[in-house]
């Protein structure tokens, strides 16, 4: 995963396309249809036509190809390994499985591209218990302190020798020595952020924000698309 | 890679479906069971949180092979909380293509069973071993609960019918046509024994990994802030490795 997190977060925050203005909720209803029609759907042009389609929408939104490449051909290293196990001679099965994983990554990375993570979360938010969305929240947020330590930890241990010395066990255990100060940091974090908790008058949710709901101009297209795949994930049931 | 994220499309709908509803149940009863905790316990969950995410940024080699630390995260919270870090990191991760987004409900479940069990056994073999091998048992059984909840799930994906065998089962044709196989359970068996031929050595050597971390992480802090590990699995310092006292003359 290396940091790839940081670099869809700024591609969210950065962006200026039509789909970055798009609101956050119009643009969970399409991910929504893709992935829920990729996952139903058994016909290897639909998945290949939908999966082109994923593609223009995130070339229309500017983000950068390579990472995005790296980014949505991920999920196909999970899926080989049940191709593999699967394999009964015929590449449409191989296909199907792979298009469906391929087209449902991509649409995820999509929205996390084009959507900063407070309007992506504050809907997830409201359907989940209050508990689980604001650990969402802080976890994200300290994602990136916490990221870079883990950065230096890593350089530190090969300065050090700690990663290149000995056997993969002794440089294991070093690394788990080296993961020991970060826990350590994470729970003075988590009493510092308590603190400003309690100093801003927490009143036991952390995000009350309702701009993923604000409806732009442009909500029409990504419910529109959205239609359509559905519709066309319908209509092309039982084809090949 | 401790772990093998399972991807959108290669499970039957129904699976993934009852997944969800089970991880909905199990974070409704756990955040019910800790709403009137101060908000340290939950800015607590987001920092371990943060740091899975962030340990499955460090590389261990090829194919991107990372840790997920879910039983060292169970040990530090317990199982309830750890089953909500586990969510909050495979929703993450799923935004980022690492595992499916149909599939939260399942990986979080097979996540949250190694924090779960890995805080249970920590909390049994505190007192009866040293820190470091407490620990690294301790993850062990997590992980090896984990690979037992996603055989059950692949086993249960190796039972379904793949989609080119649904066309043709669908296809209007002669009884004979139907390619869904005869001999079914040999079939199922001769799939579910590839998956499990193709994923075992990275188990293995997941396990390992994520059993000496999780003990040198253990170990460190028993001996930096051993307030920070569980009260009751805590133990006094091991009085035979200190140097002997002099006796009195």
């Amino acid at each position: 995963m290396n940091l790839d997190l940081a670099i869809v977060d700024y591609w969210a925050s950065s962006g200026r396309s039509a789909w970055h203005q798009a609101s956050a909720g119009a643009k969970i209803v399409l991910v929504l249809a893709v992935v829920g029609s990729a996952v139903f759907s058994s016909s290897v042009a639909f998945l290949a036509s939908a999966y082109g389609l994923v593609w223009v929408l995130v070339l229309a939104s500017g983000l950068p190809i390579v990472p995005v490449i790296g980014l949505a051909t991920y999920p196909a290293l999970f899926t080989l390994v049940f191709i593999a196990s699967r394999w009964d001679g015929r590449w449409e099965t191989a296909a199907i499985y792979l298009l469906r994983a391929l087209c449902a990554g991509l649409a995820a990375v999509w929205l996390v591209g084009t959507t900063p993570y407070p309007d992506l979360f504050a809907p997830i938010s409201r359907l989940v218990p209050r508990f689980v969305g604001d650990a969402l929240f802080l976890s994200y947020r300290a994602f990136f302190t916490l990221a870079n330590k883990m950065v230096r930890l890593s350089v530190a241990l090969r300065l050090r020798g700690g990663w290149g010395r000995g056997g993969a066990m002794r440089r294991l255990s070093n690394l788990g020595q080296g993961m020991g100060t970060l826990v350590l940091f994470s729970f003075e974090r988590s009493q510092r952020v308590y603190a400003v908790m309690e100093l801003r008058g927490h009143s036991g949710r952390v995000c009350g924000c309702r701009h993923w709901s604000a409806s732009t101009r442009l909500d029409w297209v990504p419910v529109a698309l959205a239609a359509l795949i559905v519709t066309a994930a319908v209509w092309t049931r039982g084809a090949p | 890679m401790s772990h093998l994220h399972l991807p959108d499309g290669v499970l039957p709908w129904w699976l993934w479906v009852s997944g969800f509803l089970v991880a909905g149940l199990l974070l409704a009863i756990v955040s019910r069971r800790h709403r009137n905790d101060r908000s340290d316990r939950l800015a607590l969950v987001g920092a371990l949180s943060a740091l899975m995410l962030a340990a499955m940024a460090l590389p261990l080699g090829p194919l991107g092979y990372h840790l997920s630390l879910a039983p060292l995260v169970g040990m530090l919270l317990g199982g309830g909380l750890a089953f909500v870090s586990a969510c909050v990191v495979n929703a993450i991760l799923a935004l980022l293509g690492h595992g499916g987004v149909t599939v939260i409900g399942l990986n979080s479940l097979i996540t949250g069973l190694a924090a779960a069990l890995g805080s249970r056994t920590y909390r049994l073999m505190a007192h009866r071993a040293r820190p470091f091998w407490a620990a690294a048992m301790a993850a062990i059984v997590g992980m090896v609960g984990s690979l037992a909840a996603w055989l059950v799930v692949v086993g249960i994906a190796s039972s379904t019918p793949a989609p080119g065998e649904l066309i043709h089962a669908e296809a209007p044709h002669d009884i004979e046509d139907v390619v869904l196989p005869r001999d079914i359970h040999g079939i199922v068996w001769q799939r579910f024994g590839r998956l499990v031929l193709f994923s075992f050595p990275f188990w293995i050597v997941g396990t390992l990994a994520e059993a000496v971390v999780a003990g040198g992480t253990v170990r460190f802090l028993a001996r930096v802030n051993p307030s920070l590990l569980p009260a009751h699995a805590r133990e006094p310092e091991r009085i035979g490795r200190q140097s002997p006292s002099p006796s009195p003359p």
